[in-house]
This record gives C-alpha cells, structure tokens and sequence, in this order.
C-alpha cells in the first residue's frame, strides 16, 4: 500500500482534484440560484427592511388621497372567490395564498404586508407588477415567474380547481 | 491481490475524498429553497 503510494501519489492527488472540481461544480457552478448573503434578507428575524415595511403598514398614512400599493379589487368583482377555500383558513379578509403552489406561510405573509391578499389581486398582475413584488421577495426573488404565480392565481381566483390540478398539480 | 486493482481503489477513495470536500466547502451552505417556502 505505502509504496503503492509513494509510486503513484500524483495519480491520488490527480484523482482528489477531479472529485473537487466536480464537487465544485455539481454544488456551486451549475447552481440556479446563489447565496449572497448570511445576513440582511427581509424574511429574517430582525430585519431592517422588515421592520421598516411593518413600521409603513402600522402607522397611518400622511395623507388621505395616498395611492394604494397594490391595484383595489371592487367588491362587484366579476371574479367568483374560489371555492375550495372555505376548508382552508384564508387570510383576514383574502384568500388563503398559501394553496399557490411555491408560495409559503413566509411569502403569504410578506405579500399581505404589501397589500396582496387575493388570488384576483396576483391575477392581475402585469410584468412592472410582478417585477416590483419580486423586488421585495429577498431570497425567494424569480419564484413569481418561475412557478407561474400569476396562472395559478388566475385559475384559482376563477375557482377553476380541476384545470389547476391538471395543470400545476393537485391542490394540497 | 492486483496491483491495479489497489491503485484503482485508491484513486476512487481519493476521488470521494474529494467529492466529500467539495460538499462540506460548497454544499452545505444552501439547502433550503429546494421545495417551496415551507417554512
């Protein structure tokens, strides 16, 4: 074994350096998305930018005629709420966010604090749209189009249930 | 036993070494955002 070492080490260290570049690059260059940062992200605990959005959201605004952040859904909305939610527990006052697919308890939770509380809402989104909220998504920034949030939205929002398990999935 | 057959087993050891390495230096760092916002 030793002289077997000693004979053909370069062969051994050649072998370790081919496992590091395929490490390398199986776990970081073919990546799709990157980590660039420990700290600072919106969805952390503590966060500036958090705290800053929480503290818009509590305090009043300066001035009544104030331009809403997200387009109003009139009550006549000719969208039917959907209706499969009534077993699932929305938020105050929307629908349940959490039933798109990609979209967690966390993002629910930031897109409520920027004013998206239906599925009408996400529905009607355009690109400036989709591009603003994504801005504000911290790591999970790409997530709107890369799993379609907009489609899902739309067929929700029309309590198109079947079309959106044929086409994203069984509703969880 | 042959002398290549040691060789080639010390090679792939170093080669998972290697993998090994590669993981705990790059690897590790991420692994959420696999599945969704579960959290």
């Amino acid at each position: 074994m030793t002289e077997l070492l000693t004979a053909y080490w370069p062969a051994i260290v050649a072998a370790l350096v081919v496992g590091l570049l395929v490490a390398w690059y199986v776990f970081n260059a073919s990546r799709r998305t990157r980590v660039t940062g420990t700290g600072g992200d919106v969805l952390d605990e503590g966060a500036s930018r958090a705290e800053r959005n929480k503290a818009l959201i509590d305090t009043a605004p300066a001035a009544p005629a104030a331009t809403p952040v997200a387009p109003e859904i009139p009550a006549t909305s000719p969208i039917p709420a959907p209706v499969g939610a009534a077993n699932i527990a929305p938020a105050a006052g929307g629908d349940d966010l959490t039933r798109i697919k990609g979209l967690g308890p966390k993002l629910a939770s930031l897109l409520n604090e920027n004013g998206v509380t239906t599925f009408a809402q996400m529905a009607a989104w355009d690109d400036s749209e989709i591009d603003r909220i994504d801005a504000k998504l911290g790591r999970f920034e790409g997530r709107i189009r890369r799993d379609d949030w907009v489609g899902q939205a739309r067929l929700l929002a029309a309590g198109d249930d079947a079309g959106f398990a044929g086409k994203y999935g069984r509703l969880s | 036993m042959a002398v290549w057959f040691e060789l080639v087993a010390m090679m792939l050891a170093a080669y998972g070494f290697g993998l090994g390495l590669g993981w705990v230096v790059w690897g590790r760092s991420d692994t959420i955002d696999t599945q969704g916002d579960s959290e």
